[in-house]
Formats: C-alpha cells, structure tokens, sequence
C-alpha cells in the first residue's frame, strides 16, 4: 500500500487545504478578497482528488490480496518525554493510519467539502468576511482530515479540539451577533466538557497500555503494537495489574464523553441547535455532514477497546437511541427550517451511534456516509430558500415555493425523501441496517428507533409540505435585525452588513444561482445512489471490515459465531461465518427492510394529509395537545435547566470565591505574620513609617553591599 | 566567546547604567532595545556555544578569581544547563518586545523606567545562571527592586499599595528562604567553611544531613518560592500587582517572574526534599493546593470585571498546574513543568500586551465596557484569538503540550496518582470557561464605546488597529505559540537529561505504592 501515490505524499492531504487557507486569511483581504474561495477550492480539490484515488487505491490493493489492510506513516517525534525508545516514556509522533475505515472517512470530508465550498463561494458573495470565512473552512478541512488520518489518540484529539476551533469561529462568524457569539462559545465548552473524558481516557489508555498509538508495526511489519492491537491481545491483557485491568474497563466510557460532546448526544447535544447561528453552509458541513460524525469516527476507530465492553457498548446504544428519539420529537414541533435540520441531526447521529454500540459499526460508518450527503444537501437548500427569502427561515411564514425555487424545490424532495428513508434511497439502505442490528440485540432498541423513523418521515415531509406546496406565501420584506443570513446579499452591499434593507424585489432575481445549484445536484445524486454501495454485494462493508479497528465487529455483523469473533485470540485471525446465523441475520434485513418502508412511507401520507390537504385539522390538533407541544416547543427546557442547575451556581460559587479571597484570604495572610514582621522590618530599616522608597532603596543598598563583600573578597 | 554569561549579565548591567544617564526624551528607549537585543544576541552566541548533546551537565561555566569568598564558601559562579538556558531565552525574548511595548504608553521618566527594565533584565538573567545558592538568592531578591519601582511609579491607580504589598509579600517570604539557604550553606561545607555551590548544597542534602533539618529547610525554601508562584493561599499579592502594574511590567512579572519561584523550587527545593520522608509526605498536600489553586483561580477569574485580572488569576490556575507538574517527580511531570514555565511566559505574557494594546485605545478594562473590538480592531482580534487558545490548551499551539504533560505526569505519578490527574483536567474546562468568556465580551458581541470616550482625542473616530509596531511586537509571540505547539521537542528533547538528572533515584521513587504514608517524619505530631 505504500506505493501509492496519495500514500507517498498523504501529508498534502491535509496540508492543502491548509497552505490554502493561510493564504486565503493572510494574502486575500481588502480588494483581493473576492478571491478568497481560489485557494480553498484548489487546495480542498486536490487534496479531494487525492483521497479518492487513495480510496480507489486501496480497494484495488484489496482485490488483489483480501486481508486486513493498514499501514502507519511517521512523520515526526511531536511531544517526547522523557529517554526516547523507552517504556514508560510518553513519546507520540505526527503519523498517520491507512486504512479503509480512514479512506472512506477522507473522502466524505474532502469530497463533501470540497462540493461545499464552491455552493459557499456562490452563497458568501459579497460577505465583508470573505476571507476569514473561507479561511477558516481550509482550516476545518485541514483539522478533520488530521482528526481522521492520526495514527495515535493524541492526533485525534489534535484534530478534534482543531475542529472544535473551527466550529466555534465559524458559529461565530457573525460575530457581533450576540445570539452567535454565545452559540460559539457555547459549543467551545460544551465539547470541552467532553474532551476533559478524552483527555482523561488518553491518560488512561496510555497509564494502561504505555502507549497512545492505535497500532504500530513490529520488526516485521505486522501492526501488532500499540494501545488498540494490545486491547485485542488476551495475552497483554491477561499480564497486566489487576488495577489496570480494571482500568481498560474504564476508557471507553471516558473516551465516549468525547465522543458525546463532539457528536451531540444527550447530555451533551445542547450546543449543536444553536450552532445553526453559523452561516448555513458551515451547518452543512461541520454541523451536519463531518466534524459532528467525529464521535461515531472514534467508537469505531477504537472498535477493539470497546467491542469487548459490553456495559460501554450498551450504554452508547442506549444513549444513541434515547438521543434518537428525544432529538426526534423535538424536530416535530419546530419552525425554523435549520432548526428542524439541526434536531434531525442530533436525532441521526443517535442512529449512528446505535450503529456502533450493537456491534455493527460498518452500518454506522455506512449511515454516517449516505447522512453526509443528504443532509449536507438538506442544509444547502434550506441555504437556498433562506438566500431568497432575504433570511427568513420561519416555516410558518412561507409556503408554496415550489413556483418560486422550482429546482430547490426538486433537490430538497431528494433530500427529504432520503432522510425520510424512503426505499431506493440511501437513507433508507444505511438506517435499515443499523436498526436491523439494533434488533438484533433488542426488540426494545429497535422499536424505539423504528418510532423515531417514522417521527423522522413525519417531521421531514411536514416541511416539505409547509414550505414547498401548496399556496404560494411568502414573506414580506427581510428578516428583522440580525436573523439567518440577512447578510447574505448577492449584490455587493455586504459593507452594510445585517442592516441593509434596502427594498428587495422577489422577481428580478435568479435565486437558484448555477454556483449553488450544482453542487447541490452532485449532492443529490449522491443521496440516491450511495446507498448502492453497500446493498446487495456489501462492497462497502466488507472493504470496511478490513480496518484492524472494525473487523471483530465486521465479523459479528456478518454472521460469525459471537464469542469466536470477539475472542482477542481471533484478532486478525479468519472466523468462519455460521450459515445458520448468516441466514437469520439475512432474513430480519429483509424483514426490516419491508417494515421501515411501511412506517416510512405511513410517516410521509400523514405528513402529507395533515400539511398539505388538511392543514387546518393539524392546526386543531396541536390546540387540542397544547401541553404537549408547548413541551416540544419549548425543547424540554433542557437548556434552561442547565443553566439555573449548573451555569449560575457555579458563577455564584466563583463569586463567593472572590469574596473570600479578597476578605479572608488576603486577610488571613496579611495578619498570619507577613504584615507584623514586615513591619517590625521597616521600622528597623527606615526611621519613618510609610517611606517604602527609602526601605526599597536601604534593601538595593544592602544588596549592592553584600555584591560588593562578594567581588572584592 | 570568552565567559559568554559574564557578557550576558554585564551588557544589561551596564546598559542599565548607562541608559541612567543618558539625556533626551527618544534616547532612553531606544538604547533599552538596543540593549535588550544586544543581550538576546548574546543568547544566540550562548546558544551555539551550549552544546545540546550533553544538555545535562552545566556547561559554559565561570567563576572569576577576583570574585571569590573562600572563606566565606561564596563565588560569583555562573553555568547554565538547559534548563536555565530556555528560562534565559524566554527572558531575552520577552525582554525586547516588553521594551518595544512599552514605547507609547510610557510617557514619564522614560529615562528611570528602562534604566529599571535593564536592571531587572540583569537580575533576572542571574537567577537563572547563578551556581551558587547565596548568588542566586541575591539575584532573586534583586529582582524586587526594580520591580517595585516600575509599578510604583508608572502602575495604575493603586500603584503605590500594589507595590507596597508586592515587596512586603515576597520579600518578606524569602526572608525565610534566606534563613534555609545560610543553613544548608554552612553545613554544605567542609569544616567550619561552608560552601555555597549548588553541586555541593545538593550533595549535602542527600547525603549528610539529617532528614529534620532537611524537612525544614525545604520548608523554608518553600516559603519564598511558593508565594513568589504563586501557589494558593499565599497568591493574593499577585492580583492587585499584575493588574497595577504597567503593561510591560505586569509582562515580566507573568512572563519571567513568576518562574523564578518554579525555577528555585525544581532547582532547590525538591533536590533538597527529594525522599518519602521530606517530599514523599508533602507532595499529597501540596498536590492539593495546586489544585485548589487550579479551580479556585479559574473560577475567581471568570468572574473578574477587570480583564487584566481576569488574566491575572488565570495565572493562579495556571501555576497550579506547573507545580503540579513538577511535584509528580516524574519525567514526563517535570518536563511539562519546564515547558510550562516558558509556555505560560509566552501566552499570558502576550495576553497582557494584547490587554495593554486595547487599554492604551480604549483607557478601560472594564469587561462591561468593552465590546466587540473584532469589528474595529480586526488585527488585534486576531492575536486575541490566538493567544486565548494558546492558553487554553488548544492541541497545536503551546499551551496544550506543557498542560497535557503535566496533568499526565500527575496521573501517572506514584506520589500523586489518578484523582490528582482527573480533577487537574477538570481545570481544562474551566480555562475554556474564563478564557472564552472574555474572549466573548470583549472581541465580539456588538461594538461598544467605552463609556466617557466621547470627545476623546479627536472626537468621535474611534481607536483604530493595531500599527505596525505593536504588530511587530506581537507577531514573534504569535511565531512562537505556534511553533512550539507543533515542534516542542525541540525545548523538550533538551530537557530529558537535566530533569532525568533532578528525578530522585530509583529507590526513592520505589517507595510509594498507594497512598504515600510516611511516619517518624519529627513534625512534632
């Protein structure tokens, strides 16, 4: 695999995208700004071009030897501690890890990014931020692909905190906003929050294991070091403490807060709705097709710490199906158009963490994909309408647009209907396998996730209908103040900045620019069709279960004998696949394949009977369950809880603090001797009290003498 | 170069005392950079004289007869390892760019001030080249005085009880320092001639004395160090300092001060204690007030009005985890210790010029004043930005390797262990919580006038950005916040032998499995 080319010189993969954004920041500003998406385009391209051929490459060195397919590259020695080559000696390098899982991983964010920023170019036109806009998008690009390619928990969490800063100052964009400025920092905390369980999980891995590489090669080549091949060893773990061993019980659910913070689970989902505060393209890309899928990236990256960790991987199967269908019926009970999206998102990325806590992180990996794509194409033409709709995302106010954005309106139904899981669609392929897997393991997961389904269908298409059929409605004059993207001004005025309400006509222009239409066709086509990877042959999945992080579990998902392919002797090892179990396994796909269909398509007809023939009965039925949609509405108040539960005590607390330091501290050490002797000093010093200058001036006196004592002796 | 660190020390000296008597309002300044960049040209030459391969043993060594106390065990020795060497390069570094921002906003007796400013370079720079413990103790007391005037003088409103209570604080903290290092000097030597070399003290400590006197010397040596940290509850004096403090003051004080109190005790103080009957029974308990210090200096920040005590207490947090660092007596602990010192010199150093640059504009630090500068200050925004992550431990710049090395060397220390490490990380929330919390207030949110700065100056332009000067001050900062996140083991490779070196050996470090308890210490209990 090292004679690859984009092997060779994998660091341009990243590095592109960053040189790009260095000159995007630093050389595009004043009258070159308008050039600002060049570099970002290029660098993201290239590096795009890069990662498929990668992918292409590795499936074909596949084809020609099947096997287990990885291959570390060092670069250099990052932080080293201590004698090098020593154990016990932190020493962490910059390297990176190929492998399928990586791969496909890169070509989502490259190939999907790079479809982003040429729509952005079209959808920023005229920012005064221009510039800092797509500079920070090449810096997004080059923290996720750093998060994805690291071959070591610390280059993980480089490029997680990395994506983390990229996030928060492209929610921040706009940032004299204070709705966004607070979103920004909000979402900065809160995965801090779960980074501290990272941090303390590396710690630990590396307490355990000595090291933080996921696999590192012995002499002869084989990835039989580092923390994750080790993990796997019976052997290892068998030798070591006791203590120890009970700590590896413990990384995982240390690990997972990360990966809770990062991919918004319940508790930790709060900031991700109100990141939709960022320009909508950064929703789509980082809030909703990549860095948010970074958690469900780490779960299956470190597949062979918590494969065998059955509470772990209970616990996140739990807590994705409880985030699924929480984030779900929040989604059906909100009017902004991103916010819908948003809640989706957190509701889909529960699914995905269903995925890979039921041992079928293939399916996760495999949603995760088919999700970028439609949902990146979701976020997109919910950019559109809110572009022509002078920021207005209420879809309460708007309705019929099909006449107005007659293309918009044909890319946002491909988009629903995937998300919606309709058959034939991606979204259906992927979510059907993870809730095949889910009940699997438990009826009990699979009815949750099989209600969320239907919520999902339910809340989908009642935007589709509000927003894009029936009469025409749209709102009048922009959006007041500072809502969504009333920035956005395809006329040159983005000098003016949210304030420019200057009179807009409906009819004299093109809303659905070619810049932003075709990436979103490309996007389409790709949320019909991915899907077809991994139906029917399992290319996909079976590429996938060649990463050494995925292949216990590939192995259960294919029908092998459950404690054979989780037994760490087995690691790498081939398991046969138990034609009984294959069969089974083969007949509840199909099963759940007719029944999400069902309950997707019943989902869609009620959508449709209630917000397009009917929408007065709707209306009745919310006043009839008053309470509870004033519930959803109000989204459990979650937020507030947090807020006068553990934000304001703890401001208070920090406040008494400062109280006691200044009155009792300061005073305690003052009267504790320091004042009495001090002064007992002065007044032996100096003749008069309160002449500090000519104590300082005795002291430097004293000094001076005692140097001179010192050079003349 | 013949005795490279007698150039070092007399260049600033000299420039000191000749920048006092120079005439003019331009001079002073310009020959106080001239200076301090003669000084950090010097480094460059002690640089390439250091030789890095052996960066363990004290090297470039001097000790001019004519400055000797035979019978008074005293010499005027100077040798650095690479230790001492990277504490004198971050000195020399900040050194320039504290003269350089300084160049506006110090408007009287220009004359006094830099001649103070080379002075405290001076002393500085001998702390950390000193080989001789009573030198060392005069350089560090040294520092005080130029010090006491910069903020006295040329403070803010309080400046003359900050600089009263700074000088009271510390000094009279050392006082007991002082009384530890006579102690161990005299019995460091051989007969009735004590002896004052640092080989010689450490010698002395781990081998003949008794482990009561060592008890209390450490203690004693403690006293001074700790509060010059400052480790909680003796930092209060730090707070009304840093924030009455002139901007390039208040830089020193954090960038370089700060770390002669870390600098004695890795130096002094824990070769001194090394053992589970001095150090082995007080790591638990100092352990817990650096992290007492840690969340309660991060939770007091968030909560400041004033952003430059806000900065000011994140120094409280941010020294606990220094020390922490070094009391976990491991590699990679002290190591992150090290690279602590420097990394906090450089962010917060460059924290308070980036605050000194806006209180210049705007003559507030008031948070509920200061509104989106992003918006007027584009620039300014920019270095905001990227120190606030530098300091709060953003993996790729500085702050995150010294932060991450030494909560690891907690963790995974047997004289610490796992709670110390996890409730230290929790200090990396909060960090996030302070840090960002300003960053919110005072760079974005909507653009507010400062109240009162109407018909300001020209009436009602407001301050534009950041100049070129002020840019050239902070862009080597912002060079350095980056390079040493994503090469630091260029610092870190240097520092394996000395700190291998300081690590107590091997039996010492057996001794505690579990929870260090250690009886028959002679406390008097």
């Amino acid at each position: 695999m090292e004679q690859l080319f984009a092997v060779k010189h994998s660091y341009l993969i990243p590095l592109l995208p960053l040189l790009a954004a260095a000159i995007a920041g630093f050389l595009c500003t004043g009258s070159r700004k308008k050039l600002a998406h060049w570099p970002i385009w290029i660098g993201v391209g290239i590096s795009a071009i890069l990662s498929v051929t990668l992918l292409f490459g590795m499936a074909s060195v596949w084809h020609d030897h099947h096997g287990p397919l990885a291959y570390v590259q060092n670069w250099y020695q990052w932080i080293t501690a201590g004698p090098a080559g020593v154990s016990g000696t932190f020493d962490v390098a910059v390297g990176f890890l190929f492998d399928p899982l990586t791969a496909v991983m890169l070509c989502v964010v490259t190939v999907i990014g790079f479809f982003i920023t040429v729509f952005a170019a079209g959808y920023m036109k005229g920012e005064e931020g221009y510039f800092r806009f797509f500079a920070y998008l090449g810096m997004f690009i080059f923290m996720m692909t750093m998060l994805v390619m690291g071959d070591n928990f610390l280059m993980l969490y480089l490029g997680w905190e990395g994506v983390g800063l990229c996030s928060y100052l492209l929610i921040g964009y706009y940032y004299d906003r204070p709705a966004a400025r607070d979103a920004a920092k909000k979402a900065f905390i809160v995965n801090r929050i779960g980074d501290f369980g990272f941090g303390v999980g590396i710690m630990l891995t590396f307490a355990v294991f000595g090291t933080i590489n996921y696999f590192s090669p012995d002499e002869a080549g084989n990835l039989t070091g580092g923390a994750l091949a080790l993990a796997a060893d019976p052997n290892f773990v068998l030798s070591l403490p006791e203590w120890k061993q009970h700590a590896i019980q413990w990384i995982p659910f240390m690990l997972m807060l990360g990966a809770f913070g990062k991919s918004a689970q319940f508790p930790l989902y709060v900031w991700l709705p109100d990141a939709m505060e960022g320009p909508t393209p950064v929703s789509a890309l980082i809030h909703a097709a990549t860095m948010v899928t970074a958690g469900v990236y780490m779960i299956a990256r470190c597949g062979t710490l918590f494969v065998g960790n059955e509470a772990a991987m209970w616990t996140i199967a739990i807590i994705g199906a409880f985030t699924a269908i929480f984030a779900a019926s929040i989604a059906l009970r909100q009017f902004d158009l991103k916010k819908v999206f948003a809640y989706s998102t957190i509701s889909q990325l529960g699914f995905m963490f269903v995925g890979v806590g039921v041992l079928a992180p293939v399916a996760g990996v495999f949603h995760l994909m088919t999700h970028a794509f439609f949902k990146a194409l979701l976020f997109l033409s919910s950019g559109v309408v809110m572009h022509a709709m002078l920021g207005h995302l209420d879809m309460r106010r708007m309705s019929g647009l099909k006449a107005v954005l007659p293309k918009t309106r044909w890319l946002i139904l491909i988009g629903c209907a995937a998300l919606a899981g309709v058959p034939g669609l991606s979204g259906f392929f992927s979510k059907d396998e993870i809730v095949a897997a889910a009940w699997h393991q438990s009826w009990v997961l699979g009815l949750v996730l099989l209600i969320t389904a239907f919520m999902t269908a339910y809340y989908t298409f009642r935007l589709y209908f509000r927003v894009f059929e029936g009469p025409l409605v749209q709102p009048d004059g922009p959006a007041e103040g500072h809502s969504h993207g009333s920035e956005h001004d395809d006329h040159g005025h983005g000098a003016h900045g949210g304030h420019d309400t200057h009179g807009h006509d409906h009819g004299h222009h093109n809303h659905e620019p070619m810049i932003m239409i075709l990436p979103l066709a490309v996007l389409a086509i790709g949320a019909i069709l991915a899907g077809y990877v991994n139906v029917g042959t399992h290319h996909l999945g079976d590429f996938l279960g060649q990463s050494p992080s995925l292949s216990q579990s590939y192995l259960v998902a294919k029908g092998a004998d459950y404690e054979a392919a989780l037994n760490p002797a087995m690691f790498g090892q081939h398991v046969d696949v138990h034609p009984k179990l294959e069969e089974d396994l083969h007949l509840l796909h199909i099963r759940m394949m007719i029944i999400s269909s069902v309950v997707a398509l019943v989902g869609v007809g009620l959508a449709m009977y209630l917000h397009l023939f009917n929408r007065r009965l709707s209306d009745d039925l919310v006043l009839r369950f008053r309470g509870i949609a004033r519930v959803l509405e109000g989204k459990y108040w979650v937020d507030e809880i947090y807020q006068g539960a553990i934000v304001n005590p703890l401001r208070k607390f920090g406040q008494l603090l400062y109280g006691f330091d200044r009155l009792v501290i300061d005073g305690l050490v003052w009267v504790a001797g320091f004042v009495p002797q001090s002064a007992g000093f002065v007044l032996k010093l100096t003749t008069q009290r309160g002449q500090l200058q000519g104590y300082a001036l005795t002291m430097m006196l004293g000094i001076v003498l005692l140097l001179v004592l010192v050079f003349v002796f | 170069m013949e005795g490279t660190l007698i150039w070092l020390l007399l260049i600033p000296l000299a420039g000191a005392v000749v920048g006092a008597c120079l005439q003019g309002e331009r001079a002073p300044r310009w020959w106080a950079l001239l200076v301090s960049l003669a000084t950090a040209a010097v480094t460059v030459v002690a640089a390439c004289e250091f030789d890095f391969s052996a960066s363990g043993q004290v090297q470039l060594l001097v000790s001019p007869e004519a400055f000797r106390l035979p019978e008074a065990g005293i010499s005027f020795t100077l040798g650095i390892d690479s230790i001492s060497f990277w504490l004198i390069a971050l000195t020399v570094f900040l050194m320039p760019l504290a003269i350089a921002a300084s160049w506006e906003s110090i408007a009287s007796r220009r004359k006094e001030y830099y001649a103070w400013m080379l002075l405290l370079e001076f002393a500085m720079l001998g702390v950390f080249a000193a080989r001789d413990l009573l030198l060392f103790y005069v350089f560090f007391e040294l520092t005080l005085v130029p010090m006491f005037f910069i903020i006295g003088i040329w403070g803010g409103a309080e400046r003359q009880y900050a600089a009263l209570k700074f000088f009271l604080f510390t000094f009279a903290a050392s006082v007991f320092t002082l009384a530890g290092v006579i102690y161990i000097g005299t019995t460091a030597g051989q007969g009735a001639v004590p002896s004052f070399r640092i080989e010689d003290i450490i010698n002395s400590a781990q081998s003949g004395m008794s482990t009561q006197a060592r008890y209390w010397v450490f203690l004693a040596m403690l006293a001074g160090f700790a509060v010059k940290v400052p480790l909680f509850p003796v930092h209060t004096w730090l707070p009304l300092a840093h924030t009455e403090a002139p901007t390039a003051g208040s830089v020193i004080l954090a960038g370089v001060l700060l770390k002669l109190g870390t600098y004695g005790l890795l130096r002094f103080a824990i070769p001194v204690g090394a053992g589970p009957e001095v150090l082995g029974a007080l790591t638990p308990l100092l352990g817990v007030l650096c992290l007492i210090g840690i969340i309660y200096g991060a939770l007091v920040a968030w909560v400041q009005q004033d952003i430059k005590k806000l900065v000011a207490y994140s120094s409280v947090s941010h020294l606990g985890f220094c020390v922490l660092g070094m009391l976990a007596l491991n590699q990679t602990g002290i190591q992150g210790s090290i690279m602590y010192m420097i990394n906090h010199g450089l962010s917060t150093g460059a924290m308070f010029l980036v605050i000194g640059m806006i209180y210049d504009r705007y003559h507030t630090r008031d948070i509920n004043q200061l509104s989106g500068l992003a918006k007027q200050m584009p620039r300014l925004a920019f270095f905001f930005i990227l120190f606030t992550f530098s300091s709060i431990g953003l993996p790729g710049l500085n702050g995150f390797v010294s932060e991450f090395l030494t909560i690891l060397g907690a963790f995974t220390s047997p004289h610490l262990g796992i709670g110390y490490g996890v409730v230290a990380a929790l200090g990396i929330i909060l960090g996030a919580v302070y840090m960002l919390h300003m960053a919110a207030r005072v760079i974005f949110g909507p653009l507010k006038v400062p109240q009162g700065h109407h018909g300001h100056d020209d009436g009602h332009s407001l301050p534009g950005d950041i100049g070129a000067r002020e840019i050239a001050v902070l862009t080597p900062l912002a060079a350095a916040v980056v390079i040493l996140g994503v090469v630091p083991n260029v610092i870190l490779k240097t520092l394996e032998e000395p700190v291998a070196a300081l690590i107590p050996s091997e039996s010492q470090i057996v001794m505690v499995e579990g929870p260090a308890v250690v009886s028959g210490v002679g406390l008097g209990e």
